[in-house]
C-alpha cells in the first residue's frame, strides 16, 4: 500500500498542544537554490558521468519551544521540490519531520552546544523506484572559539529504505545479487567552521568523512557489477543503465560564501568537492557549485 | 567649578536634599535637580577617521575639581524588540535602576559578565518584576543566552552629565553648569583608551561649548543573525 507522504504533515499540529505551555515560538525555513552536479549518477568511468543543473526549493515551518534557560526543542515539517533540468526522472518532492533537542552548556554567546536531532522524509521522485524513505539521526556539538570564529560538528547516521525492490531475475538467479540498489545506510562525521568576516560576509568551511553505501550508475559492466552487492535498473539515465550499490570511503570539503541581505534573509555559494573510494580501486568524484537564498525566520 | 558653600547650603536647606554617600563609597553626592542660574549647554560631535557621524557614542563630562553633583534619575529603561536591546547603548548615572521590558512575544534571558555589573534576568517575558541597579561605573556588555546575536550596553556614568550621539553623530549635555570639565567619550568600537579621548572646557557664559572628536573604532562586527548556508539559526 503506497502510503500519502503529505500525512506526515498532519503530524505537526497535533504536536503544538504539547509545546504550548512552554512557550512556542514559530518558525519558518525556507530556501531557493540553483545547484549544479557535474557528476549526477556518482559514476566511476568516464561513459557514465553525466552533469545536470537542478532548481531547489525547501519549505521548512515549524516550531521552537525554550524549555529551560540552556534547553530548547524545535520540530519542523520540511519540504523539499527539486527540479531537474535534464534528467527529469530524477525530479524529486520530499516531505518530512524533523525534530532536535539543543542543549547549551553554560551563559553567553561562547559557551559551547551540542544538539541531538532525528528527521524522516518520504522522497517521491518522478522515477518511481527510487521513491522510498529517508531518516537521519545526529549529534553535533559547537563553540565560537572568538568573536568571528565559530566550529560546530558531529556524527550524523543516514538510513535510506526504497519502497519497492525491483530486482534482476537473472542477477538474483546466478549471483543472489538483489535489486536493493537504493536501500543505503551511512554513517557520516563532519566539522565545519564559519568566519565572519564583516557585518554582512561570512565564509564556511566544512568537511565531511562518510563511510558507508553509495548507489551509483553504469553502463554493463561485470567488474563493476562484482563489486556490487546490489543492482536494478536505471531509467532515470537510460535504458542500458544499471544503479549499483557498493561500499564507499567519501571525503566531502567544502567551502562557501554567505551574504547576509538582511537578519533573516541571505545570499550564500558554496562549492564542494567530494571523492569516494570504494572496492576493487573504483573512485568517485563530484564538483558540486550551490547558489542559495535562504530565508529563516 | 564656582560653586560656594553658601549656595550648597542654600541648595540643601531649600530643596530638602541630603548629602549622602554612594553605595559603592564611590564619591560625595547631592542628591538634587540641579539648576543653577549660570550654565550652558555643551554640544558634541563624533565622526570617525573617514569623518562619518559616530552614533552611539557616550559623551561624559566631569567637573574639574572632582565635586560630582548626581541628578535624580527615575528608573531607566532598556528594551527587547524584534530580539534586540533598544537602545543599543544606554546611558545611566550610577546608581540608576533599569528596567529590562521583554516587548516579544517570545521569551529572553538577559545577562551580563561584565565587571561594572554582573547579573542574570533569568527566561521571561514582559516586565521584570525587579528593576536591576547600576552601583559601579563602567561599562556593561549585555546579552541574552536564547539569542546570540543581541548585544547591548549600558555605560554607567560616574558623571550626571552625559549624553549619548545620534545618528548625525551629534549630543547636547543640557544645562552644565559653570565651571572647567573635562569631557571624555566611549563607544563600543573605541579602539583607545576612553581616558585618551579627554578633552577640558570651560564653562563661562550661557552660550553652548562645543567639542568635538574625531574616533579611531574598530570594525564594526556584530553577532549574524542571518542564517548561513547549511547552518540551523535556532536549533
Amino acid at each position: 500500500m503506497k502510503r500519502s507522504p503529505l500525512a506526515i504533515i498532519w503530524l505537526l499540529p497535533s504536536l503544538l498542544p504539547f509545546s504550548q505551555p512552554v512557550s512556542a515560538e514559530w518558525l519558518l525555513d525556507s530556501s531557493i537554490a540553483l545547484q549544479i552536479n557535474d557528476n549526477l549518477p556518482n559514476a566511476s568511468l568516464d561513459q557514465d558521468i553525466k552533469s545536470d543543473t537542478a532548481f531547489d526549493f525547501g519549505f521548512s515551518p515549524g516550531f521552537y519551544s525554550q524549555i529551560s534557560g540552556a534547553t530548547s526543542l524545535a520540530v519542523s515539517a520540511d519540504l523539499g521540490i527539486t527540479r531537474q533540468f535534464d534528467y527529469k526522472d530524477l525530479d524529486l518532492i520530499a516531505i518530512g519531520l524533523t525534530g532536535s533537542v539543543r542543549h547549551k552548556f553554560g551563559l553567553g554567546n561562547s559557551a559551547p552546544w551540542a544538539r541531538i536531532a532525528g528527521s524522516a522524509s518520504y522522497l517521491e521522485y518522478k522515477d518511481g523506484q527510487r521513491d522510498g524513505w529517508f531518516y537521519a539521526a545526529s549529534i553535533e556539538g559547537g563553540k565560537q572559539l572568538a568573536e568571528q570564529l565559530s566550529i560546530w560538528g558531529g556524527y550524523r547516521f543516514e538510513l535510506r529504505r526504497a519502497e519497492q525492490i525491483i530486482s534482476i531475475p537473472a542477477l538474483v538467479s546466478n549471483f543472489g545479487i538483489g535489486g536493493e540498489a537504493f536501500d543505503t545506510a551511512a554513517h557520516n562525521l563532519d566539522i565545519n567552521a564559519a568566519y565572519q568576516i564583516n557585518n554582512q560576509l561570512s565564509l564556511v568551511f566544512g568537511y565531511v568523512f562518510r563511510a558507508g553505501e553509495i548507489t551509483a550508475t553504469t553502463l554493463r559492466n561485470a567488474e563493476i557489477f562484482e563489486a556490487s552487492d546490489a543492482i536494478a535498473k536505471d531509467l532515470a539515465f537510460g535504458p542500458d543503465r544499471f544503479a549499483y550499490r557498493i561500499e564507499a570511503d567519501t571525503n566531502r570539503y567544502s567551502i562557501g560564501l554567505s551574504l547576509a541581505c538582511n537578519n533573516h534573509m541571505s545570499l550564500n555559494a558554496t562549492y564542494v568537492y567530494q571523492d569516494s573510494d570504494a572496492y576493487e580501486d573504483l573512485s568517485y568524484s563530484n564538483n558540486l557549485v550551490r547558489v542559495e537564498l535562504l530565508y529563516s525566520y | 567649578m564656582k560653586i560656594s558653600v553658601t549656595a550648597i547650603i542654600w541648595y540643601a536647606l531649600s530643596c530638602s536634599t541630603a548629602i549622602k554617600r554612594n553605595a559603592s563609597g564611590y564619591a560625595l553626592l547631592l542628591v538634587l535637580p540641579w539648576s543653577p542660574t549660570l550654565a550652558a549647554d555643551l554640544r558634541a560631535s563624533v565622526v570617525d577617521g573617514f569623518a562619518t557621524p559616530v552614533a552611539d557614542a557616550v559623551v561624559i563630562a566631569v567637573p574639574e575639581n572632582g565635586a560630582v553633583i548626581e541628578a535624580k534619575q527615575d528608573m531607566a529603561t532598556v528594551d527587547q524588540i524584534d530580539q534586540q536591546f533598544v537602545p543599543y547603548v544606554k546611558a545611566i548615572a550610577v546608581g540608576t535602576s533599569v528596567s529590562f521590558p521583554n516587548k516579544d512575544d517570545i521569551r529572553h534571558h538577559v545577562y551580563s559578565f561584565s565587571k561594572a555589573k554582573r547579573f542574570e534576568l533569568p527566561l521571561y517575558s514582559g516586565v521584570p518584576a525587579d528593576p536591576v541597579t547600576f552601583e559601579i561605573p563602567g561599562v556593561v556588555t549585555l546579552g541574552c543566552n536564547i539569542h546570540d546575536w543581541m548585544v547591548g550596553y549600558i555605560y554607567v556614568s560616574e558623571s550626571p552629565w552625559f549624553a549619548v550621539t545620534d545618528a548625525e553623530g551629534a549630543a547636547v549635555i543640557k544645562g552644565l553648569p559653570e565651571g572647567k570639565y573635562r569631557v571624555r567619550t566611549w563607544h563600543p568600537l573605541l579602539k583607545v583608551s576612553e581616558e585618551s579621548t579627554e578633552q577640558s572646557v570651560d564653562i563661562e557664559t550661557t552660550l553652548p561649548a562645543e567639542l568635538h572628536w574625531v574616533l579611531s573604532l574598530k570594525p564594526d562586527i556584530r553577532p549574524r543573525r542571518a542564517p548561513i548556508g547549511g547552518m540551523k539559526v535556532y536549533h
